[in-house]
């Protein structure tokens, strides 16, 4: 009786680690499968009609040689390859042939062996000289494939995928088994016309990657030279069968597309799309769409793509800080590791601070009446713009008040606060009776120090008001005829600047005419442009654009944010639908996008218009992060990714 | 005695089976968790602000496949073998070639062109625009010069004053250098 219980209980214990196991087993296959399947389904999902033509490739990727690492390059070119047939001793089945490599070599008249894979391939490089403007020097030495390419990518500012691709595209460099020496003699296909030999000059694998490089650099520097032009309509041939095949017109929306068409004058035809990875028909081209596949299916998109998270921050119910508030503005910055967002709130008139402190929030209550806050003021507030900013150990901010018409400037000092009015009553610091707008930028910049723009709206002005060290100053900027610029516009609403690219960048909003207007520095003096608004704005959108215009720097791309409107115009007239707009450069081309409210096509997918208050924008890690008024009344923070 | 045992086995059959589950249910989740993004933001709610402190890399997605050739890198890796190898097919005229124009359009006040030759890459040649309308003939040459894969024609801009009249005028872009010569097809400007 003992054995069979035994028996019976072994039975069952065997039988539950059968059922464990074999069930451990499916899941885990069917999670493999499924991953498989989802994996397969994104290699299936490129598709012709995917191809943009005027928009091959993003300027931000095209110039970013910070993408790989020569180690990194060396590894995907071994993946590529996984065994190079050094001997030709393998048979030349892809040839439709049965003799071994070599034997079929010899029949064609090419090289014999050995023959160098790329991922294998060395070569003795020269010092190249520093090229100004284009690309910097090269230090002689021996090389690998990759690392000339990584090395190249480095000087010339261009992404050592791109050079990658273009060795694939031009010679098949980075996937035949056996490659010819020729094949590394004209590897980019640089000085390489259609129907004649190439030029030896520029023969050999270093000579042709780097004059590649270099010359997308040339096309980026002169960009008004060649025949391509970007941000215009252009004549571009399917084929080059030019009379028979014909022309098509083609708006070029980047200087990197333009690049690509510069140095191979084709777009591919549908049935070229239609057969991404085969022939088209006697009219197809392939370079170029060649081009797009390979970089799509070997690195990803083409295309500058970031993810975008909305995350409710303050508000009635279950945020990050429940509280009743409706932002009017907001200001973010950073100083070191830490994040500042400064924001004023019209239902408890106080200045707001949530503080970052580089792993957790907290909320703080700066200016407002008595007992709520621990500023100066005592009073009821209306923070109607802030600006914010570090400025030597200080954290300094201004923000104008409607509640006393004042430029009010907050500032720590030995770790206390203080709180003084700046501008607007013969009581401020500054002395000027002055109708203050509802919007200031500021920004340290090089030796001058501080610089503030404000509005004073009895003159439709804008004030530049800057500290050099010793003693404020203050001059009128814009607007007036006696104002710096000279220019008659009707100001006073929104302005956002900040130091970029060697210069000072401002964008502020012109009533009179609902335009955003972009004026910068370009060459030592000022220019100013119309940027959105109309139809002859760089934007190119008619509908009224600008307001709360804000402005960041964020790892060397400007970024900007205003609301424009959703509306169109109709006979029984208009009513505004605010959206934010979000627009920014590197280099080459602005890229807009609407990031918020006004469409379900907006980023955050929501269709309800937004209310019109203050946006602010900032970088934290070299992110960009979004702070704004949502339509439901909370502090929505967005950020990239 | 058996039944008592039976009902033991029972209740061990149900714990295990209920360990088993247990095990497999927080694999799972530790499985989607760690690759499923969808999964973390949706069913965990994890943000990725919440992740802030890592650090965030904000350059274009890029991924690179190492996963070796495909089909396709291996049906096109002997591609470059015969590019260029074969003789440039001879012009049935030798040293003629065909003009493409990329731009013909009016721009700030001028009629502005620009071609290139795709097949030859030579920088002796001079590039010449001819519009005819009416009878009426404007013409402007500029120089060539030597690109990557082409000869490219220096744009030529000639001001709208030149124009007798305005409508849509016929353009041709002709093409001379020592060695070679060729025209565009005929393309319309409309003033």
């Amino acid at each position: 009786m003992n054995k069979l219980i035994i028996v019976d209980t072994l039975k069952n214990k065997i039988f539950w680690l059968i059922l464990i196991v074999i069930t451990g087993i499916f899941v885990v296959a069917s999670l493999l499968l499924a991953n498989t399947l989802i994996g397969k389904q994104k290699t299936a999902a490129l598709s012709g009609s995917d191809f943009n033509a005027g928009r091959i490739i993003d300027d931000a990727v095209f110039y970013n040689s910070n993408s790989m690492s020569s180690d990194q390059i060396q590894s995907f070119l071994n993946s590529k390859v996984p065994n190079c047939d050094t001997n030709g001793s393998g048979i030349a089945t892809e040839w439709g042939s049965s003799l071994t490599r070599a034997a079929y070599a010899a029949s064609r008249g090419w090289n014999a062996p050995p023959y160098t894979c790329l991922k294998d391939f060395r070569q003795d490089t020269p010092q190249m000289e520093a090229a100004s403007g284009l690309c910097g020097s090269i230090a002689a030495g021996n090389r690998s494939a990759a690392n000339i390419i990584f090395t190249v990518a480095q000087a010339c500012n261009i992404n050592p995928q791109v050079l990658t691709v273009l060795l694939e595209k031009e010679q098949s460099l980075v996937t035949d088994i056996w490659p010819l020496q020729k094949q590394f003699l004209n590897a980019t296909g640089f000085a390489c016309p259609d129907t004649a030999p190439c030029n030896p000059q520029y023969n050999g694998f270093f000579y042709q990657v780097y004059y590649a490089a270099r010359q997308f650099k040339v096309y980026q520097a002169y960009p008004n030279n060649y025949n391509y032009i970007a941000g215009r309509t252009n004549r571009i041939y399917w084929h080059p069968d030019l009379a028979r095949c014909g022309s098509s017109n083609v708006y070029i929306e980047n200087q990197a597309t333009a690049a690509l068409y510069i140095y191979t004058p084709y777009r591919p035809n549908a049935a070229a799309l239609n057969n991404l990875n085969g022939s088209g028909d006697s009219c197809s081209s392939y370079g170029n769409r060649n081009f797009w596949r390979l970089f799509t299916q070997w690195f990803g998109s083409t295309y500058e793509e970031y993810s975008y998270a909305f995350e409710p921050m303050v508000g009635t119910g279950s945020y990050t800080f429940p509280a009743d508030v409706s932002v009017s503005t907001s200001k973010v910055i950073t100083i070191g590791d830490k994040m500042y967002v400064l924001y004023g709130d019209t239902k408890s008139h106080t200045l707001q601070m949530l503080h970052w402190n580089g792993s957790s929030w907290s909320r703080h209550i700066l200016d407002g009446p008595a007992g709520v806050s621990f500023g100066a003021t005592q009073s009821a507030v209306n923070p109607t713009s802030i600006e914010a900013f570090s400025y030597g150990n200080s954290l300094q901010y201004f923000y104008t008040d409607s509640t006393t018409n004042s430029l009010r400037h907050g500032f720590t000092m030995n770790g206390q606060l203080a709180i003084e009015t700046m501008d607007g009553t013969p009581t401020s610091y500054l002395g000027k009776t002055r109708s203050l707008g509802s919007s200031i930028s500021g920004f340290v910049y090089g030796n001058d120090g501080i610089q503030l723009y404000y509005f004073d709206t009895g003159r439709n002005s804008l004030v530049h008001t800057w500290w050099n060290g010793r003693v404020w100053n203050t001059e009128e900027m814009d607007g007036t005829p006696t104002s710096y610029l000279g220019k008659t516009r009707s100001l006073g609403s929104s302005i956002s600047g900040t130091p970029f690219n060697d210069g000072i960048q401002l964008f502020y909003y012109d009533i009179g005419n609902g335009e955003l207007i972009h004026t910068f520095i370009l060459a030592g003096r000022w220019v100013t442009e119309v940027m959105d608004g109309d139809t002859n704005a760089v934007l190119g959108n008619y509908i009224n654009a600008g307001r709360k215009v804000n402005v960041s720097n964020v790892n060397g791309q400007l970024v900007v944010l205003y609301y424009d409107d959703a509306s169109a115009f109709s006979s029984s007239g208009r009513t505004s639908a605010w959206r934010i707009a979000y627009t920014s450069k590197r280099t080459g081309n602005w890229m807009k996008n609407i990031l918020d409210g006004g469409s379900t096509s907006s980023k955050s997918g929501q269709a309800a218009a937004l209310p019109l208050s203050g946006i602010t924008v900032g970088s934290y890690r070299g992110t960009v992060q979004i702070f704004y008024n949502d339509s439901q009344n909370y502090l929505k923070h967005v950020w990239l990714y | 005695m058996i039944k008592l045992k039976r009902n033991s086995n029972k209740k061990r059959r149900i714990i295990i089976a209920s360990i088993a589950i247990f095990i497999l249910v927080i694999a799972t989740g530790i499985y989607l968790s760690t690759s499923n993004s969808w999964f973390r933001e949706h069913i965990l709610n994890i943000k990725p602000g919440a992740e802030q402190s890592k650090n965030v890399d904000t350059r274009p997605t890029n991924s690179v496949d190492y996963s070796g050739p495909s089909k396709s890198d291996i049906d096109a890796s002997q591609q470059g073998k015969e590019k260029g190898a074969a003789p440039p097919s001879a012009p049935a005229d030798p040293g003629s070639v065909s003009v493409a124009v990329s731009f013909a359009g009016v721009s700030n006040g001028s009629v502005e062109v620009r071609a290139f030759i795709p097949s030859i890459i030579e920088g002796s040649g001079q590039c010449t625009a001819t519009l005819i309308k009416d009878g009426e003939k404007v013409e402007k040459s500029n120089t060539a010069f030597v690109d990557a894969s082409s000869s490219q024609c220096n744009p030529i801009y000639i001001p709208l004053s030149d124009f007798p009249s305005k409508g849509v005028w016929s353009l041709v872009v002709s093409y001379k250098s020592p060695d070679a010569k060729g025209s565009s097809e005929k393309i319309e400007v409309n003033l």
